[in-house]
């Protein structure tokens, strides 16, 4: 057991100085882990600079190269609770992108997965776009809010890298257009998912 | 072997010295701590203790390191960690046997996961600059960048 002796103990004058912001970053990252999100992202990460990254790390970066926006989209809230909710949304994507960008000598970002009933507008995806430029895989489970099948094709045009993409349903529009564009395009493209229903001219192109 | 002194002016102090230890009648405790079985095996709680040790090691060869402004409530927990990984070294001292072995290192992984509860409860509802206070934090943000991010993360209270 513990042995102790009472004895004379002189104090030393210490010059260097410790303290909690020495933390091991891994320890760190667990007891941050258990903070609720809201928290994380209005006050924590606004501790220093080190907090920041772990705090995003855990809001948003599923793996180091994966950006995972549920959590975002649970900042932002519900669609139907707030009215200003689509111009909310574009500016945490603004927020999130840009920051991604900045962090960019660290990580690049290679997959992108949105939340779904997210309601992403087609500009909100277009910035997206513009901030993630090596991309691999997306998911994009919610497509309600883009009605034009050209724009999307548009969109997933711009990342030449990508290899994996999966949409929501496309009901409004021909989908024959889409893999047309972007057949031609993306080259490194490997398996195009489209969950629920889509709309072709041509049954058999499917 | 380490010894962890605690002062009520300063805040809490790390000592290291090799065999019995003298310390001042008011100053807490000194509490030893055995590395129990090499890294990683309790989890976060050797990672804090591994970063306590790579301080001494590295920064100070004077063998003593101020850890300040840790309120009463951190230092209760450390103190109760150190007590608790102790008593495991001990443990494993006297009951060396194999199948009680992994007993007190399951023990270990719970009690860290409570320290770190511990830990995150201290900190929920607190402002930036609080938490900064109770962990010791430097800023490390111009006050043109701090005003930057904070405009960033606008969005999420309106």
């Amino acid at each position: 057991m513990v042995k102790i002796r009472w004895g004379n103990y002189k104090k030393k004058r210490v010059k260097s100085e410790a303290c909690w912001g020495d933390l091991d970053v891994n320890v760190l990252h667990r007891i941050l882990e258990l903070i609720p999100a809201e928290e994380l992202f209005s006050s924590a990460s606004l501790v220093c600079r080190q907090w920041r990254s772990i705090c995003w790390e855990i809001l948003f970066w599923n793996d180091h190269e994966t950006l995972e926006l549920s959590t975002l989209k649970h900042l932002v809230g519900g669609y139907y609770a707030s009215y200003n909710y689509p111009r909310k949304l574009t500016k945490a994507l603004e927020c999130v992108m840009n920051w991604a960008l900045k962090m960019e000598a660290q990580r690049c970002i290679r997959s992108i997965v949105f939340a779904s009933f997210m309601y992403v507008k087609v500009t909100d995806l277009a910035f997206v776009a513009s901030r993630s430029p090596r991309l691999r895989r997306l998911i994009l489970p919610d497509t309600h809010s883009i009605k034009d099948v050209n724009e999307i094709a548009k969109i997933i045009q711009k990342w030449r890298e990508v290899e994996e993409v999966s949409l929501g349903p496309i009901l409004n529009n021909r989908t024959d257009h889409l893999f047309r564009r972007i057949g031609n395009d993306c080259k490194h493209l490997t398996k195009l998912h489209i969950f629920g229903a889509f709309a072709t001219r041509n049954p058999t192109l499917g | 072997m380490l010894i962890f002194l605690f002062d009520r002016g300063q805040g809490f102090r790390v000592r290291k010295i090799d065999g019995v230890v003298d310390f001042e009648e008011d100053y807490v405790a000194e509490l030893r701590w055995r590395h129990i079985r090499g890294g990683g095996s309790g989890g976060g709680g050797v990672a804090l203790w591994q970063t306590i040790k790579h301080m001494i090691e590295d920064g100070c060869a004077d063998t003593e390191i101020p850890l300040p402004n840790v309120n009463s409530q951190t230092l209760s927990k450390v103190l109760e960690y150190c007590k608790k990984h102790v008593e495991a070294a001990a443990d494993k001292e006297t009951e060396p046997e194999d199948d009680k072995e992994t007993e007190p290192e399951d023990d270990m992984k719970a009690w860290d996961t409570d320290f770190m509860k511990t830990v995150a409860d201290m900190m929920k509802g607190k402002s930036p600059e609080e938490f900064r206070k109770t962990f010791n934090i430097k800023n490390d943000y111009t006050p043109e960048e701090e005003a930057e991010v904070k405009k960033e993360n606008q969005w999420a209270f309106e």
